[in-house]
């Protein structure tokens, strides 16, 4: 099936805390391995809708369909086992476990992964790794530099061969080179494997390297 | 099922103990790990909160350390206070303490004591029940060592023959206890009295002369002076208990016998000790007891006084566990993110959980073995304390108890470990993410 997990939106509605809808979108469609930049300014809904979009949030309602799977209809553990088998995810902030080295950072899906798929986790990591010029003998990321941290954290959301990468302001806490360094790899990878990759972002050299960009204001897609 | 488990071998039953008492952990550990490795990422989060992490642990590591500690020392002082006891099957003196009695024979801790005639010592000699009958003379000392005067039987019946020099042959040869530092040879000035007030003047004209040195027994009776009683006698002035001069040992010539503070009895059979025990208990005249007896009374009020301080040490670790729980709880939020980023990353819940309460049960565990090590340390400090006072060779080893006690206490606290692992992520990870 080409077309295995391509994405469609309808209707999506997201409450927030206070009962009211914080995040709307009447229709997205998303072809696989294709890539779509969100764009807008603080508070229009970019990371609410890439949550949504990873079936992290509760109360959504709609349907957020990955090619036949709609996650609106799967409950807390069926979207934790479907992120652990199609999603990989960077954020704004690296959110790396400082005390552990490179390697064991973009392996650390092989601590709860199936004992068959353990090894070929981390063997992917470290060559993505190498492969990003990050030497993955450190016993720490804590020393390591906006970028190289974010590098690794790339590796971490490729290590597990996800078909979908969903990307949260991934530029943001970088300056230009090292931003352009993780574009660089983030869409190289995508296009190489041909994973779906979804960026939020304010960075326009990211999203100018984007099949597609919507923008989003106020919650909702904004006209174009 | 009861005749099963007391079929069963000691080391047995108490490793069938264990495992009960470790069941909690041993479960929660079945469920939470199988196909994970939470290892890492708990170790990770330990070290990112070095400090607290070891506060934690000395917390942890001192209440067991107290509690384990107690216990060793206690079973310490009883299994050497047994030992000392073990010789003296049955001890006759003058009416009074018993328990007096028991402190200066066994363990001769100087008391005043009424005297028993020449009369009691002859007549136990020359009873069939009794294996050994010897006087004890007490009062002159040497140093910090006090002199003990009595027969050459008791020194054969304390040392089984396993002397290094000899035994006396006239009455100013002295044998010494392992732990008398005097040579082979050396000559000893008896002072009246014992420690401070002893008199150092009041027997210038006696010396004795070291010819024996017992083995060590683990006993007070290794730091004492063993002459022939006729010698103490002599040195107050007194009768000697013999028509000859020079004669040292039995038989003694009951009206030229002075009299003397106890008298130890060994009885050829346990039915005879019983019945010594009772043909010597006579009102006004004499008093015999077995001073194992007395120890297992003593064993009994030192059990409660356990119990309390078991208790108490107990409640000691429930408080401790409770607080460094509480605050690995509060730990636990500061890195609720890192927690939010393994649900993002599809991280089964009983994998994250399993993350949080190894991170608590990796500190009990250390808390746990510092603990013992600690313990073991402290009682072997405080036994050398009361060794050096008392001349008991006190050895404090961790045993089954201790062993068991922490087992209980590690699968109570692995059980409440899950509480800082259920408290933490109830939140939904998208709210810990931004």
């Amino acid at each position: 099936m080409a077309d295995a997990l391509s994405l469609v939106v309808e209707d999506l509605v997201v409450m927030g805390d206070e009962r009211r809808p914080i995040m709307t979108l009447d229709r997205l469609s998303l072809p696989r391995g294709s890539t779509l930049g969100v764009r807008g300014p603080s508070g229009a809904g970019k990371t609410t809708l890439i949550f949504a979009l990873a079936g992290l949030l509760p109360n959504v309602s709609g349907r957020i369909s990955w090619g036949e799977t709609d996650l609106t209809a799967l409950g807390e553990a069926g979207r934790r086992a479907f992120r652990a088998a199609h999603v990989g995810m960077v954020f704004q902030d690296f959110l790396l476990f400082d005390e552990l080295g490179p390697a064991a950072n973009a392996g650390v899906f092989a601590l709860f992964s199936p004992r068959r798929s353990r090894h070929h986790v981390r063997t992917r990591a470290e060559r993505l790794l190498a492969r990003m010029g990050l030497s993955s003998d450190r016993s720490s990321t804590a020393t390591l530099s906006g970028g190289e941290r974010q590098r690794v954290a790339v590796a971490r959301a490729l290590a597990n061969e996800p078909d979908i990468l969903l990307a949260d302001e991934p530029t943001a806490s970088l300056h230009r080179e090292a931003a352009d360094l993780v574009i660089g790899d983030l869409v190289a990878h995508a296009r190489e494997a041909d994973h779906t990759l979804i960026v939020a972002s304010h960075d326009e050299r990211l999203l100018d390297r984007m099949d597609r960009v919507i923008e989003l204001a106020g919650g909702a897609r904004a006209a174009a | 099922m009861a005749s099963l488990w007391y079929g069963l071998p000691a080391w047995a039953q108490d490793t069938l103990l264990g495992l009960a008492l470790l069941a909690p952990l041993i479960l929660i550990a079945l469920v939470l790990l199988p196909g994970h490795r939470p290892w890492p990422l708990a170790y990770a989060l330990i070290r990112r909160h070095w400090g607290v992490s070891s506060i934690f642990v000395i917390l942890i590591a001192l209440s067991v350390a107290l509690g384990t500690g107690l216990l060793a020392q206690e079973r310490a002082i009883r299994s050497a206070t047994a030992r000392a006891a073990d010789p003296f099957d049955l001890v006759v003196t003058a009416p009074g303490s018993e328990l007096t009695a028991l402190f200066a024979t066994v363990f001769l801790r100087a008391s005043d004591m009424g005297l028993i005639g020449g009369d009691v010592l002859e007549e136990l000699s020359s009873d069939k029940r009794v294996a050994l009958a010897a006087p004890l003379g007490f009062g002159d000392s040497v140093g910090d060592a006090p002199i003990v005067g009595t027969t050459a039987d008791l020194v054969y019946h304390l040392t089984g023959g396993a002397l290094e020099g000899r035994i006396w042959a006239s009455a100013f040869e002295a044998v010494v206890g392992s732990d008398v530092a005097v040579e082979m040879g050396a000559h000893l000035e008896p002072a009246h009295g014992v420690g401070e007030a002893a008199d150092d003047h009041a027997h210038d004209a006696a010396e004795f002369t070291v010819v024996g040195r017992m083995e060590p027994s683990g006993t007070p009776w290794d730091r004492a002076i063993l002459v022939p009683i006729e010698a103490v006698w002599q040195v107050h002035g007194l009768a000697d208990g013999h028509r000859e001069a020079d004669q040292v040992g039995p038989p003694f010539v009951p009206e030229l016998v002075p009299g003397m503070p106890a008298i130890v009895v060994a009885a050829n059979s346990l039915g005879g000790a019983y019945s010594l025990r009772a043909a010597f208990t006579r009102d006004g005249e004499t008093m015999a007891f077995f001073p194992g007896t007395v120890l297992a009374q003593l064993y009994g009020v030192m059990g409660d006084v356990r119990g309390a301080m078991s208790i108490m040490a107990l409640v000691s670790q429930g408080l401790v566990v409770g607080g460094v729980l509480c605050g690995l709880a509060i730990v636990a939020r500061l890195f609720r993110r890192q927690l939010a980023l393994l649900a993002a990353l599809g991280a089964p819940a009983r994998f994250v959980v399993s993350v949080m309460w190894l991170h608590s049960v990796m500190h009990l565990f250390a808390g746990v073995v510092l603990g013992l090590l600690s313990g073991q340390i402290a009682a072997g400090l405080l036994s050398s304390i009361v060794s050096r006072q008392t001349g008991l060779d006190l050895s404090a080893e961790l045993g089954g108890a201790e062993l068991l006690a922490v087992a209980g206490f590690l699968g109570l606290a692995s059980l409440a470990a899950l509480l800082p692992a259920l408290v933490t992520p109830p939140r939904h990870p998208a709210h810990d993410l931004r």
